[in-house]
């Protein structure tokens, strides 16, 4: 199985991570998003609804895409985070950067 | 912030109800392949509050000896080890690099909330560990993290370095 799934519909994209998004994932990940960007995608969701881990380097790369997206005036968001990752992503203050949906149920 | 200290007798899980201790080669698949074992370990099919933190910690600690302790060289070796006690793990990590110097206060270390990309170990040490302690050369780590439910701290990284003794 693919460690991620990405797709694309006009200006609309989509990452759904089908494992963890933590550091030996990131070189890979970093190509296909910045393929998806170049091809012109603004909209930009994450799916974490299969992430069980989010380390520093998978922040780090959410914030990089957040950040080029606000340079192109896109916006992207993240969604289905499990409650752990939703409190590690409000202790570090990046929910709202981030766009992250409340924790998935 | 002076760090809290805790009794020697707290402090060290004497004896260890459970420890796991692992060489690797310095490279990131092997990180992969360690912290899920570190997974695997601290749940035994038991999944517990201690794991997400413990095993994000290891992530961070394993991390930083590649990729600054060995300079992903994978000829080099670092060694995790952890003590599951009644009240705290203990988590060791250790790299065969030079060090570095902890006393010295970084500047490029990202804050809560910031848009930088890297930096942010030291947030999550602050965030998730009670004590964090390097050795005099600094290729050593060990952090104490409590097995009890993590309540809301400090948004900012407090200065938990200290020499071990």
């Amino acid at each position: 199985m693919p460690a991620f799934v990405i797709e694309q519909n006009g200006q609309q994209g989509s990452v759904r991570l089908t494992g963890d998004l933590t550091a030996v994932l990131i070189p890979e990940l970093q190509a296909g998003l910045k393929e998806l960007l170049n091809k012109g995608a603004t909209e930009l969701e994450f799916d974490l609804a299969s992430t069980a881990m989010l380390d520093s380097s998978g922040m780090g790369l959410l914030i990089a895409a957040a950040n080029s997206l606000s340079l192109s005036g896109g916006k992207m968001r993240v969604t289905n985070v499990r409650p752990e990752i939703f409190r590690l992503l409000q202790s570090m203050r990046l929910t709202s950067r981030l766009n992250v949906n409340g924790p998935a149920k | 912030m002076k760090p809290r200290q805790l009794k020697p007798s707290r402090l060290n899980p004497s004896p260890p109800a459970r420890a796991l201790s692992v060489q690797i080669s310095a490279s990131m698949e092997e990180v992969e392949s360690l912290c899920l074992r570190i997974r695997g370990f601290l749940e035994n099919g038991n999944p517990s509050l201690v794991s997400f933190p413990v095993e994000l910690l290891a992530r961070e600690c394993l991390n930083n000896a590649v990729l600054h302790g060995s300079r992903s060289d994978a000829g080099k070796k670092i060694e995790l080890r952890l003590w599951v006690g009644r009240v705290w793990v203990r988590l060791q990590v250790s790299d065969e690099g030079q060090g570095f110097d902890w006393r010295k206060p970084r500047s490029e270390g990202a804050d809560t909330g910031s848009d930088a990309t890297s930096g942010r170990g030291l947030l999550l040490y602050a965030a998730y560990a009670h004590r964090v302690q390097f050795n005099r050369i600094g290729n050593r780590i060990t952090l104490w993290i409590p097995k009890k439910k993590q309540t809301e701290k400090s948004q900012s990284p407090k200065n938990q370095s200290g020499k071990e003794g």
